[in-house]
């Protein structure tokens, strides 16, 4: 006898009928998402590569300006950013002199007393502390003047490209070497690495505490010394990582202007002009004042100098201040102030007092 | 592939694997939640989540006992969960049913008689409860202590709900007999 219960499970034992087709995909499709997120040993190296760069961008570290070609400068801030009159006079349009030569041209390459680098010694770095945050380039002016518009031609940084320590986790038939080419300008190095494979990350550390990101940056350093930079190149696949070490020598800036304390105002002598390196200055304004602060003169030629006369007239004797906003071509920008005083020859004979 | 070896891959997630894995078990287990439930979409319904639950908790597998046991019990666990979130829109009984199965006699049925569609048709049309209860005590074998367990019931419910259902497959098998005699 066969109660329905035995029916059942002699009938059904083993029963396997055939599903349909096109169940398989719903469950392969949401199975998708879950296979992404699965642990395993064959994609796991995306996931660190991922967890790096979030790390890294969430350290600090900034992206370099992509859009700049101009290596190892840094934006110039504009003088007229950093100068302000001391008491403008609305409406009021100082007298200029006529320029005695030169312009102010936009240039895209830079000029470097500093043509060679000296060999640096990885145990004398200067170690300054953390500096500026990754400087961005720009365009800067150089002054070119007509009598010697040839003479800082010959004084451009050239870029270097060095032998360098190298430690590599690589796999040396991969073919996968990589440079670093730098180059530097009073205390901006630009900064980039030089491989045939396309597909590497890259992080920077510029020796003095700053970071980098990408495979060409530019920073702008504190202090002029040795710097010992480290390159670590990786693929996003985590299949290659490669560390380079590059000394740098940033020689920082020597220039400097001077202006006179004193001048007789007339149109036939020496100027109120500064001395020193204004073939070097690619951003110039000066503006004197008088004792009200007013402005009397200004000028953004470095070789156009105060005669002593406002409005075609002599000024009249005394004490006037002065203020000039500079950028040199290394970038660095500096101002001077100070007073001048303003005499008046008569009969040969200089007079201060009324 | 291995059965271990198509195991581990799919504890890695790879696709390859999954898919044979469900191409080698499917039918089983499909033929397993056809019996669970009313009709042919539902238990597709009912195959699709188990194996979505078989791949996700393939890691929980030990490797001790049979893989195609496991599988079987996710299936009819998956059949026990889906009856208990369809069990407040179908619940329904035939009182018909009852009056006439009391009467009838010990059946003695030939397996060779029915095919797997006209069984399949018999417990289809039970109440749920009762294709649930019949399936996991005649087929599966379970006790009546885990069923109750399992479906959240009273013991007496399920040996309750178990010989009803037996009544009733009984006297369909018996009306389909009669088809077949004529």
């Amino acid at each position: 006898m066969t109660t329905p219960e035995d029916l059942y499970r002699e009938k059904f034992s083993g029963y396997s009928p055939e599903p349909p087709q096109e169940l398989w995909n719903g469950i392969d499709r949401r199975l998708s998402w879950r296979r992404f997120f699965t642990f395993n040993p064959r994609t796991i190296n995306i996931y660190y590569a991922a967890a790096a760069l979030g790390a890294a961008a969430y350290l600090g570290y900034q992206l370099p300006d992509k859009h700049s070609d101009i290596p190892g400068i840094a934006a110039p801030m504009e003088v007229a950013d950093v100068y302000e009159p001391i008491n403008p006079v609305a409406g009021h349009t100082p007298t200029h002199a006529t320029p005695l030569s030169g312009t102010i041209t936009p240039i895209r390459e830079f000029h470097d007393e500093t043509s060679t680098r000296a060999e640096a010694d990885s145990d004398n770095h200067a170690h300054s502390g953390p500096t500026a945050s990754t400087s961005q380039s720009g365009i800067i002016a150089e002054h070119q003047p007509d009598d010697s518009a040839n003479s800082t031609a010959d004084r451009q940084e050239p870029i270097r490209e060095n032998s360098n320590t190298r430690e590599s986790l690589s796999d040396p038939k991969k073919n996968k070497d990589i440079k670093v080419r730098w180059g530097s300008q009073g205390f901006a190095a630009a900064l980039e690495a030089e491989t045939e494979n396309g597909d590497l990350s890259y992080l920077w550390d510029l020796g003095d505490g700053g970071k980098a990101v990408g495979k060409k940056v530019s920073h702008r350093y504190a202090k002029p010394g040795d710097y010992r930079v480290r390159l670590v190149a990786f693929s996003a696949a985590g299949n290659f990582s490669d560390t380079v070490y590059q000394d740098i020598t940033i020689k920082g800036t020597t220039y400097s202007i001077t202006f006179p304390n004193a001048l007789v105002a007339t149109t036939s002598a020496a100027a109120f002009a500064p001395k020193g390196n204004i073939q070097e200055l690619t951003k110039y304004r000066l503006t004197v004042y008088n004792r009200n602060g007013m402005e009397v003169f200004s000028t953004t030629d470095p070789l156009q100098g105060w005669h002593g006369y406002y409005h075609g007239d002599r000024v009249p004797k005394g004490v006037y201040a002065y203020r000039a906003a500079c950028q040199f071509l290394n970038g660095e920008q500096t101002s001077y102030s100070g007073s001048i005083t303003i005499f008046w020859e008569e009969n040969n004979n200089l007079i201060i007092h009324p | 592939m291995e059965e271990l070896e198509l195991i581990k891959k799919c504890r890695e997630g790879n696709r390859k694997a999954q898919c044979e894995l469900y191409r080698k078990y499917s039918p089983l287990l499909f033929g397993i939640c056809l019996r669970y439930s009313s009709s042919r979409e539902a238990a597709e319904d009912i195959l699709q989540e188990s194996f979505l639950k078989i791949f996700a908790s393939i890691d929980g597998y030990e490797g001790t006992g049979s893989f195609e046991g496991w599988m079987r019990r996710i299936a009819v666990n998956t059949a026990i969960t889906c009856y208990h979130q369809n069990l407040k829109h179908e619940h329904h009984e035939d009182v018909d049913d009852y009056a006439q199965t009391i009467a009838s006699q010990e059946p003695n049925f030939d397996s060779l008689e029915f095919t797997h569609e006209e069984l399949l048709g018999v417990v289809n049309s039970l109440p749920d409860g009762y294709r649930m209860v019949f399936n996991m005590f005649a087929v599966e074998g379970f006790k009546h202590r885990e069923i109750a367990e399992m479906l959240n019931i009273d013991i007496n419910t399920s040996k309750t709900q178990f010989m009803r259902a037996r009544m009733i497959v009984m006297r369909r098998l018996e009306e389909l007999k009669k088809t077949h005699g004529k």
